[in-house]
C-alpha cells in the first residue's frame, strides 16, 4: 500500500475537478501494470453499478478482445458523477495486496453473501474489506485534502451544501458525508500506513 | 446456493474459462440485493461483451461536463 501514498501524494497536487484520466496515468505507473480497459454495459444500477476483473486465461474471448487481462466494466445508464465514483473506486483495486484479490470460486461466493448480509460471527474477510477500502481511496483521490478543508469550512458556515460540494468534485452526493466524517483523517491515514 | 451464483463461479473461476484473478464489485442502492442477483447481473454483462455489446470507454476522448 506504500504505492497508493504516492499516488494520495500525487492527488495531493491536483484541483478539482480531479481528472479520472491523471488519476489512472499515475495508478498503473506505480503499479506497473501496463494498460487497463474500461467499458459499458447494461447493469442493472439497484444491483450493480459496476465492477472489477482481472483475468488470466490469455485465449478468453474477452482477454484477446481488449489486449489484456485488466477491465473496469461499468453500467450504461448512470450518470456522470456516478461513473467517475465507480471507475475510480475499481481502480484502486490495482493496489489489492496479495491476500485481498478475489480469486477463487469460494471467495467469490463469500464477497457476494457478504454484500447481501454482513456476517454477524466472522471476521470480514480481506476481499469485502477492500471492497470499503476502495471507496475511502477513491474519495481521497477525487478530492484532495485542501479541497476537503476548504469545503469543509464552507459546509460549516453554510455557505454551501452537500449537493453543491458534489457538483464540484463530480461524485455522487450520498458519498459527499464520508468526506466530513469525523474519523476520515483516521481512515485514511490507516489505508497509507498500511494498517488496514 | 442460487443457480446464478455457481453459473458465475464457472465462467470466472474455471482454468479453461477466464481463470480471473481478482474481481471487485461495486453494489448498488438497493440493500436487499441477493448474492444470486449480483451473480446474474455479472452473467449478464460477461454474456453482453462475450457478444460485442458493450461500449468502450475512452477517458482521452470522452468529453468531460464542466
Amino acid at each position: 500500500m506504500g504505492k497508493f501514498k504516492e499516488l494520495y501524494d500525487y492527488c495531493q497536487t491536483l484541483t478539482p475537478k480531479v481528472s479520472r484520466r491523471h488519476i489512472e496515468k499515475k495508478t498503473l505507473e506505480l503499479t506497473g501494470v501496463e494498460q487497463i480497459k474500461a467499458m459499458k454495459t447494461t447493469l442493472d444500477t439497484t444491483i450493480c453499478r459496476g465492477y472489477f476483473l482481472s483475468a488470466k486465461n490469455k485465449d478468453h474471448p474477452i482477454v484477446k478482445c481488449f489486449g489484456g487481462s485488466n477491465v473496469i466494466v461499468l453500467a450504461r445508464d448512470q450518470n456522470y458523477c456516478w461513473e467517475r465514483f465507480v471507475y475510480t473506486k475499481e481502480l484502486m483495486h490495482l493496489f489489492d495486496s496479495d491476500d485481498e484479490p478475489t480469486d477463487t470460486a469460494d471467495k467469490f461466493e463469500k464477497l457476494l453473501i457478504d454484500l447481501e448480509v454482513p456476517s454477524a460471527t466472522e471476521s470480514p474477510s480481506e476481499q469485502i474489506m477492500s471492497e470499503r477500502k476502495g471507496i475511502w481511496m477513491a474519495l481521497a483521490c477525487l478530492c484532495p485534502e485542501k479541497s476537503r478543508v476548504e469545503l469543509g469550512e464552507l459546509r460549516t458556515k453554510e455557505h454551501i451544501d452537500n449537493y453543491g460540494i458534489a457538483l464540484k468534485l463530480r461524485i455522487p452526493e450520498q458519498y459527499v458525508p464520508l468526506l466530513f466524517q469525523p474519523r476520515y483523517d483516521v481512515i485514511i491515514n490507516a489505508i497509507i500506513d498500511k494498517a488496514i | 446456493m442460487g443457480q446464478q451464483l455457481e453459473l458465475a463461479k464457472k465462467r470466472l473461476f474455471d482454468k479453461d474459462s477466464l481463470a480471473v484473478t481478482n474481481i471487485k464489485l461495486f453494489p448498488g442502492s438497493n440493500r436487499d440485493a441477493t448474492a444470486d442477483q449480483f451473480a446474474d447481473q455479472i452473467n449478464k454483462s460477461i454474456s453482453q461483451i462475450e457478444s460485442g455489446d458493450f461500449v468502450e470507454v475512452d477517458l482521452d476522448s470522452e468529453p468531460e461536463p464542466k
